[in-house]
């Protein structure tokens, strides 16, 4: 035995709670690795084998070899060996910190470990017996790098379970590592395999971003996984999006991602990334990327998509799961996509977000499975009827959108005009808005046929009609309330009870049904079209040829209540007449 | 007089690609860690000069016979190619048309076309140049009464044509005019003419380049390596030492010299001998005052590859020479 003999690894019983942290013993394979990297290493082999013994018992001699610096006697003693005496713990460029790598492998129950190591001129055999004493030699021939080799009793059954063992631990911790890292067991027969696997998410719209000191890969998913890493050894992965992104969980629940960083740590029980500053600057960048680079990847896949000109069923199914994602994005990213042409119209070049704000703050947003006429005609008059799906999702997120833009609109108007310290998660919108916003706008996503009645404008009705009208104006005008324009009209879709009246702003073969609601006077249409086939209208036109004042103010009058909320009065409307005629008369 | 020899050796087609390959397999062969440049980069990017080489694009590989590796002009020669490749490829048409109209119209421009799309591409894929790159990473923050500390590393083409990566610890103290080393974020940006100073460090051997550093004002070296590729030789090119005599097919030799605040003094540079540093007065006495000032160690260390049968040999010369080496035997390319 050499002078150096005879030391004994330090801190026996703190090393049994540490390692028995982990979650597995094989863990050990990670820290070895680990420490490889911290070395400098290119290349790190790790290799099995199995050496038969006597009664069915044998040896598996596991090699951890890699072309780090390596070891002098002095890094041996005071580093290797000890516990929590680690020289890297305040290196910035070394992933290692606690001094707990190297004794972990004990945690095999080795029956001995054999290390060769060299630097600097030095050449170092380090025997570990089973009572984790050991033995330090000089080698005869020089030696770079560390090589541990393992001696771990067992039968041929064990040495598999190990293999397999080990080999899964190394794909799990380590495959994202820039190293070369060969695995092979050698009693398996199976050639050396590279863990090594591209540092990427499975997913939609995948995007891959770096930022200073990190590297970024992610996609959306309906089922996502969230990973962080340090030099690609892994720190954490779960598929439980509020464990790994905590308050942020709301904008990932549908983005997978990695997140590589030099500055990541892992606790000390290796289980989760270390909760610090570090981690919350790379939480930061991930939120950039979703509202930025993966929004942006997105909508550009939709706008393709939407823009196909005949989309088979792949592209509209995959259309619409991508919409599910936009569904469940936040906020942010709607209002920097709401410019993009994303949503495919059944006729006519795909609309924004926008242009679906602009519409519904007037009328109603046809959404349809198929094309239909109303739909065709829509089109023609140049509106638009959106291809929906068959869940509902493009309903799902205009709604969404909507109802949080009408919401940050009313809120913004509030805090204006009052004053109003209304942050933009105040209360149920209900609350302060004094209406249901999700009824109201929700009403306002409908079929076309739903949305829109079909109606036949009729420019020359006949003389009779043409007198009527123009009287009825006439008598309207008189009392203050009159039209800019009276037309008249039939309707192409039969109704239970027939409007006598459709106005809007303008007169069109496709009238929104929202604008046959009574308005108040101040919010009278200005253009209108009086329906002939009404009762009403039908009496009128019957009376004109023989009383024409009378048949033209009973129109008015009925032309009047249809119109606003507060009727005119006959009084004021004979009035009216009287003015008129008197007015006529002068 | 004799005729001075030539220090080129220009290789054409098959001759090039048996070079390229030959020299992947020893540069591979020799282990070489994060301390050296990389390797597989310096294969990789040399293979595509062999294949420029097969497409008619270049006249030939040419090897600087003093380092074996490919001369300084071919490296610039690719690397002005790379730089151009994403544009180059541009304004070429996509390669199925491409080989339509090769086909359809031999005598035309199209098979030049092709044998351009395919070196572009190459130069696409190629990892990043391994002879010019400079990284600074934060090391250690400040502590108290001790200056924040970082890790610089310097990836270069020596005088002598060898790719060299200096890796260098230095501890820098805060100064108001031309700070080496600016902070922007987390990213840590060494001054234009701090890197100058960098490069030219390169060229010098470790001992030198360390007291240049620390006539550096407000930093103070802690640790400088510089691993060195070569001189490799394959393929029946011009040879020394124990290889050659031996009458070995190939030889590689990776220099790694250290100086530093810790560690040890020593040569174990069985080359050393036959190429003795070379220091002017001044020189000298800088180094003196610089070790007596700082205190600082070197130590000169090289690990050769070698056909597997001669390691006994090769292990043996070195003892002759008084060192201790890593000599790693390769079967023969």
């Amino acid at each position: 035995m050499s002078p150096e003999a005879g030391y004994t690894l330090a801190a026996e019983g703190a090393l049994a709670s540490l390692v028995s942290q982990f979650s597995s013993r094989l863990d050990c394979f990670r820290e070895l690795v680990q420490n490889s990297i911290d070395a400098g290493s290119r290349r790190i082999d790790v290799r099995l084998e199995w050496e038969p013994g006597a009664g069915g018992q044998g040896t598996s001699a596991i090699h951890v070899w890699d072309d780090g610096e390596g070891m002098t006697a002095a890094i041996i003693d005071q580093e290797l060996t000890r516990l929590f005496a680690s020289s890297k713990e305040d290196d910035l460029t070394k992933i290692g910190k606690f001094g707990i790598g190297f004794v972990s492998i004990f945690a095999l129950a080795p029956r001995a470990v054999l290390v060769h190591t060299g630097r600097q001129g030095e050449a170092w055999e380090v025997l570990f017996h089973e009572d984790r004493s050991y033995d330090r030699l000089p080698l005869p021939t020089a030696c770079e790098g560390t090589r541990i080799t393992l001696f771990v009793p067992g039968d041929a059954a064990r040495h598999a379970e190990l293999a397999a063992g080990a080999r899964e631990a190394l794909w799990r911790w380590c495959r994202f590592t820039p190293v070369a890292l060969w695995f092979e067991d050698r009693a398996s027969g199976r050639p050396a395999e590279l863990i090594r696997a591209p540092f990427a998410v499975e997913g939609e719209c995948p995007v891959r971003v770096e930022a200073e000191g990190m590297e970024l890969a992610l996609a959306w998913s309906e089922c996502p996984t969230h990973g962080f890493y340090n030099r690609g050894l892994t720190l954490l992965e779960t598929a439980d999006t509020d464990e790994a992104v905590g308050a942020r969980a709301a904008l990932f629940r549908r983005v997978s991602f990695r997140a590589r960083a030099d500055k990541l740590e892992h606790t000390l029980s290796r289980e989760t990334v270390y909760r610090d500053e570090n981690l919350a600057r790379v939480l930061e960048a991930l939120e950039a990327a979703v509202c930025g680079p993966l929004a942006d990847a997105l909508a550009d896949e939709l706008e393709r998509l939407a823009a196909l000109p005949a989309p088979g069923p792949l592209e509209l199914g995959r259309g619409l799961r991508l919409l599910a994602f936009l569904s469940a994005a936040p906020f942010e990213v709607l209002r920097r996509l709401e410019d993009r042409p994303l949503l495919a119209a059944h006729d006519g070049p795909p609309r924004s977000l926008a242009d679906v704000w602009a519409t519904a703050r007037q009328g109603p947003v046809a959404l349809g499975a198929e094309r239909t006429a109303v739909a065709e005609a829509l089109h023609a008059q140049g509106g638009f009827c959106l291809r929906e799906g068959p869940e509902g999702q493009v309903r799902r997120l205009l709604l969404r959108y909507l109802l949080e833009r009408e919401r940050r609109s009313a809120l913004g108007v509030l805090s204006t005009l009052f004053g109003l310290d209304l942050r933009a998660d105040a209360g149920r919108p209900r609350d302060w808005l004094g209406y249901h916003p999700e009824e109201r706008l929700g009403a306002r996503l409908v079929a076309p046929e739903d949305g829109y009645l079909a109606v036949e404008l009729l420019p020359a009705p006949g003389p009779d009609a043409l007198a009527l009208l123009a009287a009825a104006q006439a008598l309207l005008a008189g009392a203050g309330v009159g039209f800019r324009e009276l037309g008249a009209c039939r309707l192409r879709d039969p109704l239970p009870e027939p409007p006598l009246l459709l106005q809007g702003p303008r007169l069109t073969p496709l009238m929104p049904r929202a604008w046959l609601r009574p308005r108040g006077p101040e919010q009278a249409w200005p253009v209108a079209a009086v329906n002939l086939e009404h009762p009403q209208a039908r009496a009128c036109l019957a009376a004109q040829p023989v009383q024409p004042r009378v048949a033209a103010c009973a129109l008015a009058r009925a032309l009047a209540l249809a119109s606003a909320e507060a009727p005119l009065s006959v009084e004021a409307l004979l009035g009216a007449a009287a003015d008129r005629r008197g007015g006529g008369a002068g | 007089m004799g005729a001075e020899p030539a220090r080129m050796r220009r290789l054409q087609d098959e001759a090039a690609a048996t070079y390229a390959r030959d020299l992947a397999q020893v540069l591979a062969g020799a282990r070489l860690n994060q301390q050296y440049p990389d390797a597989a980069a310096v294969a990789a990017w040399t293979a595509c000069m062999a294949q420029a080489v097969r497409l008619g694009l270049l006249p030939g590989l040419e090897v600087d016979l003093r380092s074996g590796l490919p001369a300084r002009g071919m490296w610039e020669r690719l690397r002005a190619d790379a730089a151009l490749a994403p544009a180059s490829l541009a304004v070429l048409r996509p390669l199925p048309e491409l080989e339509q109209r090769a086909r359809r119209y031999p005598r035309g421009p199209y098979q030049d076309h092709l044998r351009r799309h395919a070196h572009y591409t190459a130069l696409g894929g190629l990892p990043p140049y391994p002879c010019e790159a400079l990284a600074a990473a934060p090391r250690r923050e400040a502590g108290a009464g001790q200056a924040a500390s970082y890790q610089l590393t310097l990836d270069t083409l020596g005088a002598d044509g060898l790719p060299v990566r200096l890796g260098l610890h230095v501890r820098v103290a805060p100064v108001k005019r031309c700070p080496p080393l600016a902070l922007r974020g987390e990213a840590v940006l060494p001054s234009a003419e701090f890197a100058a100073r960098l490069r030219a460090l390169a060229g010098l051997d470790a001992e030198l380049a360390f007291t240049r550093l620390a006539e550096e004002p407000g930093l103070t070296p802690l640790e400088l390596l510089r691993g060195s590729l070569g001189p490799v030789f394959v393929g029946g090119l011009r040879s020394e030492g124990p290889a050659a005599e031996a009458g070995a097919p190939f030889v590689g030799t990776f220099g790694l010299e250290r100086a530093g605040t810790e560690g040890a003094e020593g040569d174990n540079d069985p080359l050393s001998a036959s190429a003795p540093v070379e220091r002017t007065g001044e020189e000298a006495r800088a180094c003196a005052g610089a070790r007596a000032r700082l205190g600082f160690r070197v130590f000169r260390d090289r690990k050769l590859v070698v056909p597997a049968a001669l390691v006994p040999a090769v292990q043996a010369w070195c003892q002759g020479r008084g060192t201790r080496n890593v000599v790693y035997g390769l079967e023969a390319p």
